[in-house]
């Protein structure tokens, strides 16, 4: 996060990305920004293209059609190489962690440090500590991934994600297995960080709570398609009632959760 | 398929040499790891499967060579077979079932994981961090191995002649020395190498390859060690042809 | 990043120029070594002109306060940007290090 000047207003931009896997389309036409130092929430059910969409921005997979943006620099097209430059300033959080099982917690955290530069392994064990402190974890560096609960590594996989002070941070459900006050310590830290430090955040999730808590851009999924975007207030206010029936957590509504009763005999009776 | 493991091969050898060239290379503690997971650990395996095969072959000359009023020929049997052929071949058997398996079934379980992703994400290059340690470790290893298993298997050749066959300890030896010359052990030691570079592009090949969670790690190993041991057989045939053939 | 030296009343202060990151930090690190070893007992950093510290940045500083701690020394640090006083608190290090507005209010701190 060095205080070089913005290459563009935006620190990610996605235009028209579509993607599909044999004859699904996962996503169809999706576009959004996000602007430095905010933190963009992608909401949607499971399955929507959510993760699909955040594997595209940080690279691991490609689009059919369609352009990613990250400061300016439109990364579809780059190589391994290059890509890698632009992935420095990355930070990801892994939906289940993503944590290297054969290393410490305390390894985990420094690998990325250790392995982008010459810090001494001093330097690198006290950045550790910052970094664990930060997420609540001081005093964990010796464990090994196998010996701590569900969300605790998801808050390690928050420190190793962190580890480089990321310009742009990735978060792939960052809060789902964290009890209530650790939800609250995660949102409070990438607020914090955000506003703060000027780093950008895209998060994924369906937590609604916590997506209303930190949140100043929203976008919308539903079947891979943009269904509204914008800022949490004028999200609240859509009318969509697809929309409305997700933050609201209803169980019927236009969200096709059960089949209509002459469809379901029919589904029933087929051999 | 094939394209993808060239690929994935010619990369690894070329990252290898990476440090000289003056890039961020891989790491020595890493290579050192692998060289005890890989190497080291196997050491009582390969020694147990050579001693063996070293008894079997002199038992199976011996009575061969009795029917011909030639025992002595044992000597000869036991040292050229092993040095040229069985000692490569048995070394590299065990070493494809010990830790072939383990380094496909270690990295598939780390693409299943995501971990894979994780280095990539990082800007850690996944082939110079995870492949080049492994496959550096089976081409150094395979021949201290199979040098280690050569000694322990006329060892056991000697010993079952001497005690079993009652063969003269010291003919034995001059016998012995007698039927082979210097190129045998090169050769043997060529071959170990190759071996190693094969198990070890292949292994890590389709560890890399990975998809389909518990599942997909079983029939990959699987898959590694089945082409593993052909591609490692072929070899063999291969090099056979060229150096004493040709 | 750059350093600069000068001495003032006996104590050493050091003005830091430009960002403190992964690729300079260890230059400081070279720099703070020689003054733990000396034990230097008073020791003021100017960050007037520091435009960005990143956490290996914060823990080059770390380390050398333990050094400080150890033989009983003290350290400063002045001028600092809101910027950078924002790493800082982000991991509540403003708590552990005294940080001063400006040159002479450290220096006064440090003789105190």
């Amino acid at each position: 996060m060095s205080e070089t000047k913005h290459k563009s207003p935006y620190a990610v931009e996605v235009r028209g990305l579509s993607r599909s896997f044999g004859p699904r389309k996962i996503l169809a036409d999706v576009s959004f920004q996000l602007k430095h130092g905010e933190i963009l929430t992608i909401m949607g059910g499971s399955g929507c293209g959510k993760s699909t969409l955040l594997r595209h921005i940080i690279g691991s997979l490609k689009p059919d059609s369609g352009e990613i943006y990250i400061d300016g620099t439109e990364t579809t097209k780059l190589d391994d190489e290059e890509f890698s430059k632009v992935r420095k300033r990355f930070g990801m959080l892994f939906q289940t962690g993503a944590l290297f099982n054969s290393m410490t917690v305390g390894e985990n955290v420094a690998l990325p440090i250790l392995e982008s530069s010459d810090v001494a392994p001093h330097i690198a064990d006290l950045v550790v500590k910052l970094k664990l402190e930060l997420v609540g974890l001081t005093g964990f560096e010796n464990l090994k991934p196998a010996q701590i609960s569900g969300g605790m590594k998801k808050r390690v996989a928050m420190a190793r994600a962190l580890a480089l002070d990321p310009d742009l941070l990735f978060c792939d459900e960052p809060t789902s297995g964290l009890d209530p006050v650790m939800t609250s310590v995660i949102d409070t830290l990438t607020v914090d960080l955000t506003r703060k430090l000027g780093m950008s955040a895209i998060v994924v999730t369906h937590d609604m709570t916590s997506a209303f808590r930190i949140a100043t851009q929203m976008v919308f999924l539903f079947e891979g398609r943009v269904v509204a975007t914008g800022t949490p207030e004028e999200i609240k206010a859509n009318p969509n009632p697809i929309l409305q029936q997700f933050i609201n957590g209803y169980a019927d509504g236009p969200i096709p959760l059960k089949l209509s009763k002459d469809d379901y005999l029919k589904r029933l009776l087929q051999s | 398929m094939l394209l993808a493991y060239a690929q994935l091969s010619l990369q690894a050898f070329a990252s290898i040499f990476a440090p000289l060239f003056g890039q961020r290379g891989w790491r020595l503690s890493a290579l050192f790891k692998q060289m005890v997971n890989i190497g080291v650990a196997s050491m009582p395996t390969v020694a147990l499967a050579n001693f063996l095969l070293g008894i079997v072959l002199a038992m199976q000359g011996a009575g061969q060579f009795e029917k011909l009023g030639a025992t002595d020929l044992v000597a000869a049997l036991v040292t050229f077979s092993i040095l040229r052929e069985i000692g490569p071949l048995i070394t590299a058997v065990i070493v494809i079932g010990r830790s072939g398996s383990s380094i496909t079934a270690e990295l598939g379980t780390m693409k299943v994981e995501e971990e894979i992703e994780a280095l990539d994400v990082m800007g850690i290059d996944p082939v110079k961090y995870l492949v080049v340690p492994r496959l550096l470790a089976m081409l150094l290893m395979m021949p201290v191995l199979t040098v280690l298993g050569e000694g322990v298997g006329l060892f056991a050749g000697w010993l079952i002649s001497v005690t079993s066959l009652h063969l003269d300890p010291i003919f034995y030896i001059h016998n012995a020395t007698a039927a082979v010359e210097q190129k045998d052990l090169w050769t043997g030691l060529l071959k170990a190498l190759m071996f190693g570079g094969v198990v070890g592009t292949v292994c890590c090949f389709y560890g890399m390859q990975v998809e389909g969670g518990a599942e997909g790690v079983g029939k990959a190993t699987t898959k590694a060690v089945v082409t593993s041991l052909t591609a490692m057989l072929a070899m063999d045939a291969l090099l056979t042809t060229l150096i004493y053939f040709i | 990043m750059q350093i600069n030296e000068r001495t003032e009343d006996n104590i050493p202060i050091v003005s830091i120029v430009g960002d403190i990151d992964l690729e300079s930090s260890p230059k400081l690190r070279a720099f703070l070594k020689p003054k733990s070893s000396q034990k230097t007992p008073r020791l003021l950093l100017d960050f007037a002109q520091v435009t960005y510290i990143d956490s290996s940045g914060l823990a080059t500083l770390i380390e050398y306060f333990q050094a400080v701690q150890g033989f009983g020394g003290k350290l400063a640090l002045s001028s600092l940007t809101p910027r950078v006083k924002n790493v800082f608190e982000i991991v509540r290090l403003e708590q552990i290090f005294s940080l001063h507005p400006d040159i002479p209010s450290a220096l006064a701190a440090l003789k105190a």
